[in-house]
């Protein structure tokens, strides 16, 4: 009977070191000086990267707009100087200067119809 | 071990004084000192930018549509602000390579701000931006272009190199066609360059209105070309022209010879050459104010226009002998004083009106009534109200103020001054049936942000100032002065034509009035039966013998006015 307890005992030790917790029980539980360096190294990198993404895409966009705003000033200038040279060939005075107009004749004879 | 602990520690104490000192210093600077070197830090990077705001056009009618005869290009300035120029010798050498100037004077003597160049056009300001220049930057300078040149100049003035419209239409409506300045407030980079960012202030520019005219494009130039070519017949030293629709006040065409190019307008060297005579010159007009006198007549009911009396050829007021240009000694209706011009017939007239009619001298009665008539009936001492600068204002002596011979030359236009805009528009009150329209040269403005511009509405000034009678009489009087009087130059064939002749002596600066020079007036109308469009012309000093009015200012009219029926397809009379 002692025999069997004994061996009840070992068995039951046994079984409690397999599944016994590390450490002291109700003791707290912490990283390491390593670990939670290399976590903020991680943590710092992926948010530089997020803010970099941004910077970079705001930067890029910023260019994009530069140019067009360029674009679009260059299209305006262009159009007011086209605007002007079309007023100066339809202006009066290069009308009546012109090679047509020199070829025509005024009027001697005007007759309304009825 | 005691002395080298002991040296240690008095390292650390002189150690913990520097850093102490420091400390202090920083404190000082950064608390104390804060306000202070914050502002210079704004000052040092922030700037104000004005945003110019682009000038309203100005645009004519022709046909129907708008036509620009005001444009603006924007020419970009080239400037340097010194504080951010680093060095110089590089900038001067890169803006030479490309502009061909040197600009090492303006910027060695410079501090801060100097202008360099303006009207650098777009493709080489592009070429200097890319340059990327520290402290040398571009702004927007809008340069005023008038592509039709000498066409409409005096009418429309021009803009100076500040960007202020000057005399006509771009003066008289500086304000509207101006618009509104903007800016940016902002922090800058190194290069003085604005920086994007939510803490800058900006507001933004407000554009000019545009302004449409009434004045038809073709029609001034028919009265322009017609000026040039009278003057150069007549040998007038200079011709004005207005024409107007008698029945709304709308001005068709302003023409003044000689006139300018407002491209060039730096060129001009006397500046009567920028005034638009029509608006802002008073004269003595003449013998045009007779058909007033005689309307006064008719209209009162003083006399009719069968009535007639003794003409002698001259008529005795007081100490003054008053003649007629072409003499006389027969009986004289009132048709024939407005045919022939007749100056004892105004007086006759004159000596009807009020309620002492038929006396043998002039009576208060007939110069107040006159008086009344020309100021409170015709409105020939108002301002017009037209929207153009230099109208000066007119006025009329009162009965008891002057002599009865003064009155008695006022009657036939003589010591009354007035312009060519106030006189056509009270005479189209005359011929139209008697309502006077407020004469008007904008016909609508618009902004970049409406489609449909605001309409500037016809205005009735008086809608009484003669009877419809007296105004068939008065047209009919004036026919007779094309038909068989000194009119004969305005006959055209195919249409009924009204008008009255003036000539006038240039008066002298010393008093009295010159022997030898003179300006010659038409007003007229057409067609009789129906008038739809009035002009004057005025020519200065002509050459040609003969009453200025009859064989210098008739003809242009008639060659004007027979342009301007055909033009609007003006049916001739039956």
């Amino acid at each position: 009977m002692y025999q069997q307890q004994a061996i009840l005992r070992q068995q039951r030790a046994r079984r409690a070191r397999r599944n016994r917790d590390v450490g002291t029980p109700g003791a707290s539980k912490t990283l390491g000086p390593v670990t939670t360096t290399l976590f903020l190294v991680v943590i710092v990198g992926v948010l530089s990267l997020l803010y970099l993404t941004q910077v970079t895409k705001t930067s890029s966009l910023d260019y994009q707009i530069s140019d067009l705003n360029q674009k679009q000033e260059k299209l305006l200038q262009e159009q007011q100087k086209l605007q002007v040279e079309a007023a100066r060939l339809r202006s009066v005075g290069r009308v009546e200067n012109s090679g047509v107009a020199a070829e025509l004749e005024p009027e001697t004879n005007v007759t309304y119809g009825q | 071990m005691d002395s080298s602990r002991s040296r240690i520690t008095t390292l650390g104490v002189v150690f913990l004084l520097l850093a102490g000192a420091v400390v202090v210093r920083l404190g000082y600077l950064q608390i104390l000192r804060a306000d202070h070197f914050s502002v210079l830090a704004t000052q040092s990077q922030s700037r104000k930018f004005e945003i110019p705001a682009q000038r309203g056009e100005i645009f004519m009618q022709d046909r129907g549509e708008a036509t620009a005869v005001a444009m603006n290009r924007n020419l970009k300035t080239l400037y340097a602000d010194t504080r951010y120029i680093y060095d110089q010798t590089r900038v001067v050498r890169k803006l030479k390579d490309i502009l061909g100037t040197d600009f090492t004077r303006k910027l060695s003597g410079a501090d801060g701000y100097t202008l360099l160049k303006e009207e650098v056009p777009y493709e080489t300001a592009q070429k200097i931006k890319q340059l990327g220049l520290s402290g040398i930057g571009l702004s927007d300078n809008y340069t005023r272009v008038y592509p039709e040149g000498t066409l409409g100049a005096r009418l429309l003035g021009f803009v100076n190199q500040d960007g202020e419209g000057q005399y006509g239409v771009e003066g008289g409506l500086d304000e509207a066609l101006s618009g509104t300045t903007g800016f940016l407030a902002a922090e800058t980079d190194a290069g003085g360059i604005p920086i994007p960012s939510e803490e800058n202030v900006e507001k933004q520019a407000r554009d000019g209105k545009d302004v449409v005219l009434t004045i038809d494009r073709n029609i001034q130039d028919f009265a322009e070309s017609a000026l040039k070519r009278g003057a150069q017949e007549t040998g007038a030293r200079s011709g004005h022209v207005v024409i107007m629709d008698p029945n709304s006040g709308r001005v068709l065409a302003m023409a003044n010879y000689p006139t300018y190019n407002p491209n060039t307008y730096q060129e001009v060297t006397d500046y009567q050459r920028f005034r638009n005579v029509t608006v802002s010159q008073k004269f003595e007009a003449g013998s045009v104010f007779k058909p007033f006198t005689m309307a006064a007549g008719l209209d009162s009911g003083s006399v009719t226009p069968e009535e007639s009396y003794y003409d002698r050829g001259f008529v005795q007021v007081g100490e003054h002998k008053i003649t007629n240009a072409l003499g006389g000694s027969e009986p004289r209706s009132m048709r024939e004083v407005i045919t022939n011009s007749v100056n004892t017939g105004a007086i006759y007239v004159l000596k009807q009106l009020g309620e002492q009619s038929g006396s043998a001298g002039i009576s208060k009665a007939n110069k107040q009534t006159l008086h009344n008539y020309f100021t409170d009936r015709f409105h020939l001492t108002d301002g017009t109200g037209v929207k153009l600068p230099g109208e000066p204002s007119l006025s009329m002596d009162a009965p008891g103020e002057v002599s009865n011979v003064n009155y008695a030359n006022m009657a036939f236009g003589q010591g009354i001054t007035t312009t060519m805009l106030r006189m056509t528009s009270s005479m189209s009150a005359v011929i139209n049936g008697g309502t006077l329209y407020k004469p008007q040269v904008v016909d609508f403005y618009r902004t970049p942000d409406q489609e449909a511009g605001r309409d500037v509405s016809t205005q009735v000034t008086d809608d009484s100032v003669v009877s419809e009678k007296t105004s068939q009489q008065i047209r009919a009087m004036m026919e007779t002065v094309v038909e068989r009087g000194g009119g004969f130059g305005a006959r055209i064939d195919g249409y009924r034509v009204g008008g009255k002749t003036g000539t006038a002596q240039l008066p002298h600066p010393d008093g009295g009035y010159y022997e030898d020079k003179e300006i010659g007036t038409f007003i007229g109308f057409a067609p009789v039966e129906d008038p739809q469009y009035i002009m004057m012309v005025r020519m200065d000093q002509p050459t040609t013998p003969g009453f200025a009015g009859s064989v210098a200012a008739g003809p242009v009219f008639g060659d004007i006015m027979e342009q301007l029926l055909r033009y609007k397809g003006v049916p001739p009379a039956q």
